[in-house]
This record gives C-alpha cells, sequence and structure tokens, in this order.
C-alpha cells in the first residue's frame, strides 16, 4: 500500500544537529561556509562551530595587521564575527633579531583570545623563528641547527603544526604543543627542534631568483591539503608569467610523506 | 553491579518502525551505543522498538554492522608481524567495502542511513555516511547544494544577498 520504499519523510533541512555537526567537521573552511548558508538550521551551527570549537583542521581565519609603529599591541581581524581584536605581545627583538629589527609574519595556533594558543613568527631569509604564548614574558628566540645554511620563506600555521618552508624547498615542522611547552618551560631550552621534510622538486626549479627570473614562494592552506606554490615572474618582479602548484603531501588526515 | 550479559548466541530481536523484526547477535549489537546501554541495563527482553528506523535501513545497517564485527573476530593466531600485515590489509579490505557500501546508496538512502545511525548511536556509521555527504558538498555553492538535496532557501531575499557578500571570497 505504500508507494515509497521509505515509510519516513525525508527532509535534509530537519538532519539533527549532532548530524550536521558530523557532516561540517568534514568540510574544510571555504566548504563549511557555503555548506552553512544552505538554510538557517545549518548555518545556526556556524557561530557555534567556528568560534566556540574551532575544528583544528580548518585552518584559523586571523589576519594579523602588520607592523603599527613601536605599539605592543596588534590588532587581529576576525574574518568570521568580522572583528578586530587588540592584543599586547612583546615586541621581538633584542639579540640575534637586531640584525633583522623585526619578524615578518606572525601566524596562530589557534585562537588567539585563547590561553593555550601559541604565537610563531619568523624572520624572512633567515633561519629564526620566535615562538611565544601569551603567559610568557619574551618570545623564544629560536633557529635552525647551525649545521644549515637553509633559510625560511615562509610559515603557515595547520591543524596543530607549524609549517616553514625554506630556500632549499624543504619543509619544517614544529608542532605547536611542542613549541607551546618549550616557551612554558621558560626556554631553557632554548632551540626548538623542527621535523624535516624534504620536497620533491624537479631540478628546473631555481632557488634563487636571477636576472631573467624571479620566484617568490609560499605556503597555503587548501581544502585541508598544504600546497606549495612557486610564482614565476620577470622585468624585476613587475610581470608573472607562470605559477607551479605542488603538493607537499600534509593532509588533514594525518601527516603524509612528501613525495 | 551486574556485568553485561553479552553472549555469542543470543541475539536481540530490533523492530522496525514499519513493524518487520531483525535478528541480530547481541555481540554484533553492541556497536550501538543505544543498544548496549540497553544490553547494560538487562531490558533487551523481547522486541525492542525502533521508531525512528524503517526496515530497509535497519537492514543496510545491520549489514554494515554484521560486516565490521566480522572483521574483528577473525582469529588471531598469527605471528607479530604477519599480524601487522594482516592487519593493514583487513583495514585497506574494510575501506574499499565500506565505500563501496556508501557508494551503492541513492542520497534518500543516505539520509535514512544518516538519522537512522545517529539514533542507534553508531559512531563509525555515522561518520562514514557523514563523509559521503561532505564529499558530495564540497566546492558547491549554497544553491548547488540546495538543488542536490530538494532543501527550499528559508532565509529572505536581504538575508541571500548579505550571505553572498560575505562569502565572495569563497566563491573564487
Amino acid at each position: 500500500m505504500d508507494m515509497q520504499k521509505h515509510t519516513h519523510h525525508r527532509d535534509w533541512l530537519r538532519l539533527p544537529e549532532n548530524v550536521i555537526a558530523t557532516i561540517s567537521d568534514k568540510l574544510s573552511l571555504s566548504d563549511f561556509l557555503l555548506f552553512s548558508n544552505v538554510c538557517k538550521p545549518w548555518r545556526s551551527l556556524q557561530k557555534e562551530t567556528l568560534l566556540i570549537h574551532p575544528n583544528p583542521l580548518r585552518g584559523f581565519p586571523w589576519l594579523v595587521m602588520s607592523k603599527e609603529g613601536e605599539s605592543e599591541a596588534k590588532r587581529c581581524f576576525s574574518v568570521l564575527d568580522n572583528k578586530l581584536w587588540k592584543i599586547k605581545m612583546p615586541k621581538a627583538d633584542g639579540g640575534l633579531i637586531d640584525a633583522y629589527t623585526n619578524y615578518n609574519k606572525l601566524v596562530f595556533s589557534g585562537d588567539p583570545g585563547k590561553a593555550t594558543c601559541v604565537y610563531m613568527a619568523f624572520s624572512y631569509v633567515s633561519p629564526i623563528f620566535f615562538p611565544w604564548i601569551p603567559e610568557a614574558k619574551d618570545w623564544l628566540e629560536s633557529c635552525l641547527e647551525e649545521e644549515t645554511d637553509d633559510f625560511l620563506m615562509d610559515l603557515i600555521s595547520f591543524n596543530g603544526c607549524f609549517y616553514f618552508l625554506t630556500r632549499e624547498y624543504n619543509i619544517r615542522v614544529v608542532v605547536a604543543a611542542y613549541a607551546y611547552s618549550t616557551v612554558q618551560s621558560n626556554g631553557y631550552a632554548d632551540q626548538i627542534d623542527t621535523q624535516f621534510y624534504q620536497v620533491k622538486m624537479s631540478p628546473d626549479i631555481p632557488l634563487e631568483s636571477s636576472e631573467n627570473v624571479q620566484i617568490v614562494r609560499y605556503l597555503v592552506e587548501f581544502r585541508g591539503e598544504i600546497l606549495l606554490v612557486i610564482r614565476f615572474m620577470r622585468n624585476l618582479f613587475k610581470e608573472t608569467y607562470d605559477f607551479k602548484v605542488i603538493s607537499v603531501g600534509f593532509q588533514s588526515n594525518g601527516m603524509g610523506e612528501i613525495g | 553491579m551486574s556485568t553485561p550479559s553479552v553472549s555469542v548466541n543470543r541475539v536481540l530481536k530490533l523492530k522496525s518502525s514499519d513493524g518487520e523484526i531483525f535478528e541480530v547477535k547481541q555481540t554484533v549489537a553492541v556497536q550501538s551505543g543505544v543498544l548496549k546501554q540497553m544490553m547494560e541495563d538487562g531490558c533487551t527482553e523481547g522486541e525492542i522498538p525502533l521508531n525512528n528506523v524503517d526496515s530497509p535501513t535497519l537492514a543496510k545497517i545491520i549489514e554494515w554492522c554484521n560486516k565490521h564485527h566480522d572483521n574483528d573476530v577473525e582469529g588471531r593466531v598469527l605471528s607479530e608481524e604477519r599480524e601487522k600485515e594482516k592487519e593493514k590489509e583487513k583495514a585497506a579490505d574494510m575501506k574499499k567495502w565500506e565505500s563501496e557500501f556508501i557508494d551503492a546508496l541513492n542520497r534518500d538512502e543516505i539520509y535514512f542511513l544518516l538519522t537512522g545511525s545517529n539514533y542507534m548511536d553508531i559512531k563509525e556509521l555515522l561518520d562514514c555516511a557523514a563523509q559521503k555527504v561532505a564529499d558530495m558538498v564540497k566546492g558547491k555553492t549554497p544553491e548547488a547544494i540546495r538543488e542536490m538535496f530538494n532543501i527550499q532557501s528559508d532565509f529572505t531575499e536581504e538575508e541571500e544577498e548579505a550571505i553572498r557578500k560575505e562569502n565572495q571570497w569563497a566563491f573564487d
């Protein structure tokens, strides 16, 4: 008598909250934002999942305003709730860093409002990086091993780890929890060890910019995967003529081999 | 305190919302958080009504649980090394089985599997079905997702416009 095989009514709009949360947990940030705009019940989860229980797999949509004079307070912009936050952090200077004056990029391991967040800064084209946590007096100045003459070129935070890109196309990984405990122990261990991964690169990609070809390289997180982007330019950085995008094999479902 | 009386030979009688009875071994049924709790509380005599799960869905859920149970109890007398190898192989086989299982379902069936596994508290199955939905919506706009699941937007036009502006960057 029943025409339909299923006797219940299906209504995706009325899926239990727990089910929607389980689905949304498996989406990257951009997919999640699109997904949560399908209907009101799905959207109501947006704030909660993103701000109260952020999924570390998705990365954290915070922008840090760049240098603001001598001010100790940095402004951070939350993309999701459209708010500016002021965060007081010590100036990264002293010792080795004098030579480079200030850091070039700062990323967070998580919500910068939380006490467990690790802040990681680094100096462009140097082997120096500095983690900091809100309870620490100062940045912990750290350096790649002495034997290496490799330099840091970029830094992103993803899934509880910091990923540095180096000049020789290596990836250096620092687990945020490890950086946290090292900074917390007052920096007696003044060396933060990095895990080393080599990206397999074709030999025709130069390490350095030259007169004919200038290169700019950076890491991005895209849909739960870390990509190395190389931008080829000419006319002294005036014209971009090619991009190369390489998956470096770190995925949200665990750390993969680089290949 | 009584320990849960789970035995290999005992079966539970599950009654779907449309009145069909399914027999499931207790050792299989423990994958459901709800049934496990009932067994621990000793209230599994007679038929257990599952008012939110219809018979086609319950059949699928039981198929899943049986498969995962069988995979768990195969003999374990191999050497450690062989064991590891075997485990890996089994995990790969299971992954394959799971994706075939889920890919064979249509959207309605996935919907009922989501609600059914959520109702019965079978986390692995819920995860698997949710992953399937996540894969389906990846890279799609809200409009495309609505169309796929036959959802009527419940936003006003102004709200729609605000959302579009807010998320422009995500459409690149």
